[in-house]
C-alpha cells in the first residue's frame, strides 16, 4: 500500500511559452515534489526559448506555505540570473493575510494583482481594435434618420484628431 | 453546541464559496424570513425547514446541478453540528512526502465541516502543511490531529524523533534549512494564537490553536 502511494505519478506544473515569455499557472495545491520539479523545468524553458520574462500565476492556488514561497523566490532569483524578469500574479487575500501573519516575505519577487497586469509589465500590449468611428456614427444616423445624431460625429472625430 | 448565529455564519460561508456576497445575503435572509418566526435565530434544529426555501432560491440563482451540490454540503453542516463539537476530530498519519498532500486535503475538508471562515481555513491548512512537512522530512514518522471545540480549532502534531536539535534558532528565525527557508515553524508560531512545542530525542510534540469564529 505504502509503496504504491510512493510510486504515484504526479502531474507537473505546465510551463507555457507565450509571446517570448513564459507563463506558469499554478493550480490547487502544489506538492513539494512538483515545486522542486518546476524549478528545473522553468530554468530549462528559459534557456530553450530564450524567454525574456516569466509570470508565475498563483490565482488558482488554495494553499501557499513557507516551502512553496521559498521555491518561488528561488525561481525568481534564478530567472533573474538568466536575464529573465519574473513576476508573481494573482495572490488571493487569504493567502496574503496568511503569509503576512507568518511574516513570510517574498523577497525579490515583483507582484501584480492580475495576470493581465503581469503581462503588461512584461511589455505585452493589446493592439487597439480596428474600428472606424465615422462608420459607426454613419450607421447610427441612418438608423435614427436624424441630422442631430450626425452632429457629434464631426465634433468627436475632431477631438480625436487633435489628440 | 455552537451558538445560533454561528450556524448562520457557517451556512453563509458555504454559500459564499459559490455566490457573490450580496446574492448569498439576499437568498439567505429571504429563506429565513419565510421559514422562521420573527426573532428566532437559525440553528441546526430548525435549519431543515429553512433549507427547503433556500433550495428554491438557489436553483434560480445557480441551476439545479450546483444547487444540489451546495445543498449536500449544507446538509453535512447540520450533521457536523448535531454531532457536537467534541466529535469533530481527525487524525492523519504522516510517514513520507505524499502524506503532506493528504494532510492538507483532510485539513481543508475538516475546516469545511467545522464551518470556519476562509481566512481561518487558510491559516489551518497552512499550519497543517508546515507541521506535516516537518514530520515527513525530518522525523521517523508521526501524525497530525485536528479537533474543534466551541471557540477554537486545535492542531496536534507528534512524531517519533529524533527531535529538533536547535529549536531556539529555528523559532527565532535565524535557522536556515536546506530547503532555503526554514521558516515553517517560526511562521506557524507567529500566525497561530497559541503554540506549544516540546522536543526531545524521543520525538517532537506540537500543540497549536487558533480562534475559529470571531
Amino acid at each position: 500500500m505504502k509503496s504504491r502511494r510512493r510510486q504515484r505519478v504526479e502531474s507537473s506544473v505546465p510551463v507555457i511559452q507565450i509571446w517570448n515569455r513564459l507563463l506558469v499557472p499554478l493550480q490547487g495545491e502544489v506538492t513539494d515534489a512538483q515545486a522542486d520539479r518546476l524549478f528545473d523545468d522553468v530554468l530549462r524553458a528559459i534557456q530553450r526559448f530564450g524567454a525574456e520574462g516569466l509570470v508565475l500565476d498563483v490565482s488558482g492556488v488554495w494553499l501557499m506555505d513557507s516551502h512553496l514561497c521559498a521555491i518561488l523566490a528561488r525561481i525568481a532569483a534564478a530567472a533573474r540570473f538568466m536575464g529573465a524578469r519574473c513576476l508573481l500574479s494573482g495572490l488571493s487575500p487569504e493567502v496574503v493575510l496568511t503569509l503576512q501573519a507568518m511574516d513570510i516575505e517574498l523577497i525579490g519577487i515583483e507582484t501584480t494583482l492580475t495576470l493581465e497586469a503581469a503581462l503588461f509589465e512584461l511589455g505585452v500590449r493589446l493592439a487597439p481594435a480596428q474600428r472606424d468611428d465615422d462608420e459607426d456614427w454613419l450607421a447610427l444616423a441612418q438608423l435614427t434618420g436624424t441630422d442631430e445624431t450626425a452632429a457629434p460625429n464631426t465634433k468627436d472625430t475632431d477631438a480625436q484628431e487633435t489628440k | 453546541m455552537s451558538t445560533p448565529s454561528n450556524f448562520e455564519a457557517q451556512v453563509m460561508n458555504v454559500l459564499r464559496g459559490h455566490l457573490s456576497a450580496i446574492s448569498c445575503r439576499s437568498i439567505l435572509q429571504r429563506s429565513m424570513a419565510r421559514a422562521l418566526p420573527p426573532g428566532v435565530e437559525l440553528d441546526a434544529s430548525n435549519a431543515k425547514q429553512m433549507f427547503m426555501h433556500l433550495r428554491a432560491g438557489l436553483t434560480t440563482f445557480c441551476g439545479p446541478t450546483l444547487c444540489e451540490d451546495i445543498m449536500a454540503r449544507l446538509e453535512r453542516l447540520t450533521e457536523a453540528d448535531s454531532e457536537g463539537p467534541e466529535d469533530l476530530k481527525i487524525r492523519v498519519v504522516v510517514e513520507h512526502q505524499n502524506d503532506i498532500s493528504q494532510a492538507r486535503w483532510e485539513a481543508l475538508e475538516f475546516c469545511r465541516r467545522a464551518g470556519v471562515d476562509r481566512f481561518t481555513t487558510q491559516k489551518i491548512t497552512t499550519a497543517v502543511s508546515e507541521l506535516a512537512r516537518n514530520i515527513a522530512d525530518y522525523s521517523h514518522g508521526g501524525w497530525v490531529e485536528l479537533e474543534r471545540d466551541a471557540k477554537t480549532i486545535r492542531i496536534f502534531a507528534s512524531d517519533r524523533g529524533p527531535g529538533i536539535p536547535h529549536l531556539e534558532s529555528v523559532l527565532d528565525g535565524s535557522y536556515r534549512s536546506r530547503t532555503g527557508l526554514g521558516q515553517g515553524l517560526a511562521g506557524l508560531r507567529r500566525m497561530m494564537d497559541f503554540t506549544d512545542i516540546r522536543t526531545s530525542s524521543e520525538g517532537t510534540h506540537v500543540k497549536t490553536e487558533v480562534a475559529a469564529w470571531r
